[in-house]
């Protein structure tokens, strides 16, 4: 059997984009400044890590108006919902290993 | 990289799930809608009630001025509108925090839209115990997509108060809940029984929106 660490992803892992995954995971679609606000992120970080998650197909942009306002909403994707439940299983297993209880 | 200990999966998970409950407790907005409903199912009682005392004596000048068709259909236009305003309500929430929930899955809508007229169908009831039959589904849809204990508690504890109030040996029961309190007379036995799950939704609205991110 593969060590758990084996079955981190290095796209997921960072913390910041497990942040955005598991957020997005919780609703329908999620924006881009509330995004901003709650991981205390600046712009330009948030812009790169959406850029990496975006280009493995784990979440899709939808470029939007709020009035005159442009908005950005970010969307989950089948295959992001995937990969954060595979990288959350794969740390509780890492956890239990060592003699933990995790609890999602 | 993938040198990981057990403290850093460990906080790692602990951020996440705080992200989790956080992102949750946002996107929640099912308040207004609980006091909506609570508020609709107080005032067809108060109506119904209106509407039986104008009945007596029969065949007197006000007998025919509010017909009990009228008050199915301030139920029915209220529950129309209380489920457009629902999914607006929710659409405004979500731009507003930045955080939408996916009220308007068209599994959720299309469940509703099969269980409603198939539910009028099968249960020997119609008026206001369909109607409270209505919001109960209403209210499960509304807990599904939500995803909170808070709300899965309040729709727990509406459908305890709406069976007594469907079966007519509960609105007994209700009935003489209110005479102990010394608030019976105020209004006839079945728009009494409206008032237990009305006074569940107004509660868990109420509390909700006390919750709920401004």
């Amino acid at each position: 059997m593969t060590h758990p660490t084996g079955r981190l992803s290095d796209v997921v892992h960072q913390r910041h984009r497990l942040g955005i995954l598991a957020i997005a995971d919780e609703a329908a679609r999620v924006e881009f400044t509330y995004l901003h606000e709650v991981l205390e992120l600046t712009r330009g970080n948030l812009n790169r890590h959406l850029a990496v998650l975006e280009e493995a197909g784990l979440i899709v942009l939808e470029k939007g108006y709020d009035g005159r306002r442009p908005k950005t909403w970010i969307v989950i994707t089948d295959e992001g919902r995937a990969a954060l439940s595979a990288e959350l299983t794969a740390l509780e297993e890492l956890i239990r290993r060592h003699g933990g209880r995790p609890h999602r | 990289m993938k040198e990981h200990s057990y403290d850093a999966a460990d906080h790692l998970l602990d951020e996440v799930r705080a992200l989790r409950g956080r992102a949750r407790a946002d996107r929640h907005a099912f308040g207004y809608p609980l006091v909506f409903f609570g508020t609709l199912t107080v005032f067809s009682a108060i109506l119904q009630t209106i509407a039986d005392a104008l009945r007596f004596p029969p065949g007197g000048a006000l007998a025919h001025l509010l017909p009990k068709e009228f008050v199915d259909m301030v139920w029915v236009s209220g529950l129309i509108a209380g489920t457009g305003l629902t999914v607006w309500h929710y659409h405004r929430h979500g731009y507003r925090t930045g955080i939408q929930t996916a009220v308007r899955r068209p599994g959720v809508l299309g469940g509703l839209a099969v269980a409603v007229p198939l539910l009028s169908l099968l249960l020997p009831f119609d008026g206001a115990p369909f109607h409270l039959l209505t919001i109960g589904l209403g209210l499960v849809a509304l807990a599904c997509v939500e995803h909170s204990r808070h709300l899965w508690i309040a729709v727990g504890l509406y459908a305890a108060a709406v069976v007594p109030a469907v079966a007519s040996s509960g609105i007994h029961l209700y009935e003489r809940l209110l005479e102990r309190s010394g608030l019976d007379g105020l209004l006839g036995p079945r728009e009494t029984a409206l008032l237990f799950p009305a006074a569940v939704l107004l509660v868990a609205g109420l509390l909700a929106l006390r919750k709920t991110r401004p």
